[in-house]
């Protein structure tokens, strides 16, 4: 007797339920037959998949090399559609989008700060450049004795954003600025195309920059990662021996915030570890990152969500790793993109010509 | 009047006399009945909390004519023995504007509870958990099928799921060259 075949209420209902960290999955039953291709590409399919799985999962992570530029590390089995280029380094990554500077060189002037910014989604291959800032948005006169970081932001968070399918909306580019001194901070809205004036520590405006000590008991950490917490509010995770501990702010005297620790892991009782490990970054809630600080530079990467799953990857001599998570889909949407790359695109194209009774919308 | 009102008054006592009971008795297509928790019932299975919230679920075994036997004692028994370690359905959903919860790995014993099921008796539990609005059931079930598909070529899918290939050999091969990446050496 044949084995029993599902209804086709129910083939979406388990193609939903495919794990999101291994899109090879759906790439491989989209061959199934026709009608399984058809669900998959459907947009409130590609929705539903993303609602009932909420946060996109890590498909790798950008390091630097030596010179400072990036190359993507693979903790997925998936390679991204889109590839680096050689003189960029990953800054930060939110919601799909990269933040993206050129490496300084040696023989640059001006090094450091006044590089260019770009915003990339390395699924689609979008791209958009930041306008230079102003040299006087530096604090010290000489812009490579600073020091500065900066983030890439939904622009729609403040109005309820589930970050679900926001990489082609709006956003913003955090840019801070430290001196010895003085802390300078200047926000870039892609939708007025233009970088607002600084907001430093001295001023009290709507953009405010405020210093929130570590705790100091019952460690002195050396290095933290900052994280959102699950509820949305500032935390941390820090290494202490084989311990990773979480900590998270909670409100104190006087509108102060004041550090609670919330977790406390031992990575011992879950794997062998390397001798001495350091957190270098976490992922709201999601996966923290750790480093060997052994000759073999292990990453150690824990899921904070299942505390179980734990991946070590050798990555060798390069380091400042920015987590890259994204949700991959095949499907219809990425049709309008620059068609030149390889990857799910070009697969869109081949199938979409033979699939009989599905149109598929190719506005090229 | 008179009439009216008593045959009102009856109706009144026998579903206070049902909201007082613990536990609802469900009838599977053929004819079987089974004991399920009352509470468990109302907060794992949306179908079946309408049903006791409107009254209408039958002392002598409410008929669920699309659920065989085999499968209703599944649900019956995810009901009575782990409804305990289940968050309700509303609590997860209220806090946050999604339509639905978010999927969670299957813990160890719901791993256990599909892992004994044939092939037969686990698909017939994905059409009733969905019939019922099981979510957390379904949740559970179909990440089983998922894990089924895992390692296995296109080829064999279609052979476990009993699934016609309707792409042509060319139509195949050219995606598979395409994207190479996404396929076992198979």
């Amino acid at each position: 007797m044949p084995p029993p075949a599902l209804t086709d209420d129910l083939v979406d209902e388990v193609l939903l339920r495919f794990p999101p960290e291994e899109p090879e999955l759906l790439v491989r039953a989209t061959l199934v037959c026709k009608r399984w291709f058809r669900v998959i590409s459907d947009p409130r399919f590609r929705r539903r998949f993303r609602e009932l799985h909420r946060a996109a999962p890590m498909l790798g992570f950008f390091c630097a090399d030596y010179w400072g530029a990036s190359r993507f590390v693979l903790v997925s089995s998936t390679p991204l559609p889109h590839a680096i280029r050689g003189d960029w380094r990953a800054v930060d990554v939110r919601h799909g989008r990269v933040l993206l500077n050129t490496v300084a060189r040696w023989d640059d002037f001006t090094f450091g700060c006044s590089d260019d910014l770009l915003v990339w989604n390395p699924v689609t291959g979008d791209h958009h450049r930041l306008p230079k800032l102003q040299e006087h948005m530096y604090p010290h006169p000489y812009p490579y004795c600073c020091d500065w970081t900066a983030a890439v932001l939904c622009a729609k968070a403040e109005g309820g954003c589930d970050h679900l399918d926001c990489h082609r909306g709006p956003f913003l580019v955090v840019f801070l600025c430290t001196s010895s001194r003085e802390a300078f901070a200047s926000v870039y809205s892609s939708e007025t195309a233009a970088w607002s004036g600084p907001a430093s520590s001295q001023l009290r405006r709507a953009q405010e920059i405020s210093v929130i000590r570590l705790p100091q008991k019952p460690y002195r950490y050396k290095c933290i990662a900052l994280m959102a917490t699950v509820d949305g509010g500032l935390g941390f995770a820090a290494m202490h021996g084989s311990t990773l501990d979480l900590w998270s702010g909670v409100p104190g005297t006087k509108g102060y915030v004041r550090w609670a620790q919330s977790q406390a892991i031992d990575l011992k009782t879950i794997c062998t570890l390397p001798a001495s490990l350091e957190t270098v970054c976490c992922i709201d809630g999601v996966a923290a990152i750790l480093r060997g600080m052994d000759q073999t530079r292990t990453y150690v990467i824990i899921d904070l969500k299942s505390i179980i799953k734990i991946k070590k990857i050798f990555v060798g001599r390069e380091s400042f790793p920015v987590p890259y998570m994204s949700f991959y889909i095949p499907g219809t949407d990425l049709l309008s993109l620059d068609l030149s790359i390889f990857g799910i695109v070009i697969f869109q194209l081949v199938t979409s010509k033979y699939v009989d009774g599905f149109s598929v919308e190719n506005k090229k | 009047m008179e009439v009216d009102k008593g045959k009102g008054e009856a109706e009144e006592t026998r579903k206070v006399a049902e909201a007082d009971r613990d536990t609802v008795t469900l009838k599977s297509s053929d004819g079987k009945l089974f004991e399920v928790s009352k509470e468990a019932a109302a907060r794992l299975s949306t179908v079946l909390a309408g049903m006791i919230a409107g009254g209408s679920i039958d002392d002598n075994g409410t008929d669920l004519k699309q659920i065989g036997s085999e499968a209703l004692e599944n649900v019956v028994d995810y009901c009575n023995k782990h409804a305990n370690s289940i968050p309700s359905a509303a609590l997860i959903s209220s806090s946050i504007s999604f339509n639905t919860a978010p999927f969670k790995e299957p813990e160890e014993w719901e791993r256990k509870f599909v892992d004994r099921l044939s092939h037969d008796a686990l698909f017939d539990l994905v059409e009733a958990a969905n019939f019922l609005g099981m979510e957390r059931l379904l949740d559970v079930t179909c990440h089983k099928i998922s894990e089924m598909m895992k390692g296995k070529s296109p080829d064999q899918i279609r052979e476990v799921f009993n699934i016609k290939n309707d792409y042509t050999k060319e139509e195949l091969e050219e995606i598979r060259q395409e994207l190479a990446w996404a396929f076992y050496d198979d």
